[in-house]
């Protein structure tokens, strides 16, 4: 095959393989940003650095793939627009446990606050980066614990904390005050 | 918590990350056996548990951000301008429409469960409103551990008898591969204070399970819908002296397809 026509045939593979990801792409971009303009350059951006690397992309799964790729791009974006510290933002080792806490709550109660959906959606948004990407990713895009480990290049113990963390930090947000 | 009533468990409480990923069914990661046999004996984990579970319904009723509709098209554009043009290009625009009132759908189902549950905690339930939330908390629990089938078998003639040397009576079991529902196997739960066979069949990649045993009334009773909950469409009828119940997060078209299809006469050779 000659350059074109590997380039038309990788265009179509990209197509048929990444490009129905978009709606799951778009999700976490938005929970990610924050906000719709910002969300649609992140999935641009995402969508053409991910073709520039899916000529070597021999991986079965396309949306682990693609999410990691949308991550990458939302935090490249958090970081020039925000003077957002990364790696701040990251860290684990500072987890006050409010696992506990949460496990003292009242599964009732915690159901009954979540009667309304605009104080989910605002318990949601927040939860700290690094736990509420990984619930959106669980909750909303239902990925596995090892897709999940994918796109957040962490090992899957990784993962069991951040969502139960990431669930503790929900209920109490639920049963908090109103905001 | 209702800790002072209870005996102290034998076996040391699950982790919170143990407990939660036991319930996102990834059981490789912890000893789900272990967690369930815990569960059994420790009335507060329990309470962890069903806390866990209303967390994980409550998140997925977030709103999953639907894509603006000229999205799809300036990602195509920003790909033609490094790949070239796309070889054919889908309508586009009707796509984004079909998804936009699927998501759109989803939310308002979501919403609507969301609404009837606090209908269904506020209610006392009756004899059919019991059965219908046990019924429903068997499936989910069976979709959240590992035991959704403790005889994985397509063939009725090795569940049957599966089921006849467990249960105090043997109900009829069918494949029905050939309308799209194939069967998977059974287990053995508790409903109404008994054991009762599950049978489950898959349709794509959802579980339907099928509840049975002993009716009372030897007449049959014809199919009847329980109120959705939370997404789970539940079905009843009484056959052959026999309750039937058929649980799914199927759409409710489908179930009843599966219904019809269970109750049409064997062909089998």
């Amino acid at each position: 095959m000659d350059g074109e026509g590997t380039r038309t045939g990788d265009r179509a593979r990209f197509e048929a393989l990444v490009l129905p990801h978009l709606p799951a792409a778009y999700n976490l971009a938005r929970w990610l940003t924050r906000n719709d303009h910002d969300a649609r350059d992140v999935v641009q951006e995402a969508f053409l650095r991910a073709f520039r690397a899916f000529h070597g992309f021999r991986g079965i799964e396309a949306r682990p793939w693609l999410l990691a790729i949308v991550r990458n791009s939302g935090y490249t974006w958090l970081r020039a627009r925000r003077g957002f510290n990364a790696a701040a933002a990251l860290q684990d080792d500072d987890l006050s446990d409010d696992t506990g806490r949460a496990d003292l709550l009242d599964p009732a109660e915690v159901l009954s606050r979540a009667q309304d959906p605009a104080r989910v959606h605002r318990a949601l948004e927040a939860v700290p980066l690094r736990f509420r990407e990984a619930l959106v990713l669980r909750e909303l895009e239902e990925l596995s614990y090892r897709e999940i480990a994918t796109v957040l290049a962490v090992p899957i113990g990784t993962v069991m904390s951040r969502l139960a963390r990431g669930r503790a930090l929900l209920a109490l947000e639920l049963t908090g005050p109103n905001p | 918590m209702t800790g002072t009533e209870h005996p102290a468990p034998a076996s040391p409480h699950p982790t919170s990350k143990a407990l939660g990923a036991y319930a996102d069914g990834e059981g490789e990661s912890v000893d789900a056996m272990r967690i369930e046999a815990h569960l059994r004996e420790c009335a507060q984990c329990r309470t962890r548990a069903e806390t866990l579970a209303a967390l994980r319904t409550i998140a997925g009723s977030a709103v999953r951000y639907d894509a603006p509709p000229g999205l799809r098209d300036d990602v195509h554009y920003a790909l033609d301008g490094i790949a070239g043009p796309a070889p054919r290009r889908p309508p586009r625009d009707a796509r984004a429409a079909a998804w936009r009132w699927a998501t759109g759908a989803m939310l308002a189902a979501s919403l609507g469960a969301l609404t009837l549950s606090a209908l269904l905690v506020a209610g006392a339930p009756g004899a059919e409103e019991r059965i219908a939330e046990e019924v429903t908390a068997a499936h989910i629990r069976s979709q959240l551990g590992e035991h959704a089938i403790d005889v994985a078998a397509s063939d009725q003639h090795v569940v049957k008898p599966w089921l006849a040397q467990r249960l105090d009576f043997s109900p009829e079991v069918v494949d029905r591969a050939a309308q799209g529902f194939p069967l998977a196997g059974a287990r053995v739960d508790y409903v109404d204070r008994r054991r009762v066979a599950a049978l489950v069949y898959r349709r794509r990649d959802h579980a339907i399970d099928v509840f049975v045993w002993p009716a009372d009334a030897r007449a049959d009773a014809p199919v009847v819908a329980a109120p959705a909950y939370r997404g789970y469409h539940r079905l009843h009828w009484v056959r052959d002296g026999f309750n039937w119940w058929a649980v799914s997060d199927l759409e409710p078209d489908e179930l009843g397809a599966f219904v019809q299809a269970l109750g049409r006469p064997t062909t089998q050779p």
